[in-house]
């Protein structure tokens, strides 16, 4: 973990491993701020491991093992932290980020049109309406919005066909939200909380 | 590598800034209402993959192919956005 100053452009801090906790040993893909607590900081990326940071200790707090955050596929809601797996099973998680356990899982099911599977590499809480869940995936190159209170209900899907999702992010102030891909793909998706997707 | 980032602040004081990522871990922090660039951070040899803002918008974090996380304080960026000017 590094801290920068701004005036001086240049590091003043970097952060370690905590007390048997780790840091990361290979590339940082993704990091996350939390809303609720200032000194709560994410961070995920190719070992697998979601790491929790106390900016106030500078040290890691704490570890989730497992999750495969190869993009932006990291948020944090209150107490639970939401990851996007860039694999075959299980690719959208939600923990405790007290305990670090799971607290539930989604299997994203096979696109029968284009025969391939879900890769996710974007995940995001909603930012105004808290139960939502929007989520992007190339293989399938889907984008979901889930209902994560609901077990994962599916209010929203958008097929975008050959193009690959990689990026997603919602409104701050309506439940809209933008995504990009490859292709020069780039959109804006209205919530309207469809019950039939 | 590009990423869009809204910084939330007051509610009538948000702006978005362009956040441009290229190889040798340029970063290029434009404000894209007038499309200034505000300054610029280099880091030979690394990647930068990801960014966020802390929501009191006082820093925000990189994450790169260096496996380390980067944190950097942006009160100058703060002062400058409850002017509503760009120094």
């Amino acid at each position: 973990m590094r801290v920068y100053d701004e005036h001086k452009k240049s590091v003043y801090e970097v952060l370690k491993a905590g007390y048997d906790n780790p840091q990361h040993n290979n590339r940082v893909l993704a990091v996350k701020f939390s809303k609720d607590d200032p000194n709560l900081l994410l961070s995920a990326g190719w070992d697998n491991c979601i790491i929790r940071w106390d900016l106030r200790t500078k040290r890691s707090t704490g570890y989730i093992f497992g999750p495969q955050v190869y993009g932006e596929a990291l948020d944090i809601q209150g107490d639970y932290i939401l990851a996007g797996s860039s694999r075959e099973n299980k690719q959208i998680q939600i923990f405790d980020v007290r305990t670090t356990k799971t607290v539930s899982s989604y299997d994203w099911d096979q696109n029968p049109e284009i025969n391939k599977r879900a890769y996710v590499y974007s995940a995001q809480f909603g930012k105004c309406n808290k139960s939502l869940v929007g989520t992007a995936a190339t293989g399938v190159n889907q984008i979901k919005i889930f209902n994560h209170q609901d077990n994962f209900s599916l209010l929203q899907k958008v097929n975008k066909g050959e193009k690959a999702v990689y990026c997603l992010d919602f409104f701050h102030q309506s439940n809209n939200y933008v995504y990009c891909g490859n292709k020069g793909a780039l959109g804006i998706v209205s919530y309207e909380g469809v019950s039939n997707p | 590598m590009s990423s869009l980032l809204v910084i939330p602040l007051e509610a009538s004081t948000t702006f978005t800034l362009l956040q441009v990522f290229q190889t040798l871990a340029t970063q290029l922090r434009q404000m894209t209402t007038i499309g200034k660039i505000l300054h610029t951070i280099e880091q030979e040899g690394n990647e930068i993959y990801t960014i966020d803002y802390s929501y009191d918008a006082t820093k925000f974090a990189t994450g790169g192919m260096n496996k380390e996380v980067g944190i950097k304080s942006n009160k100058k960026t703060i002062h400058m956005n409850k002017l509503g000017a760009c120094v």
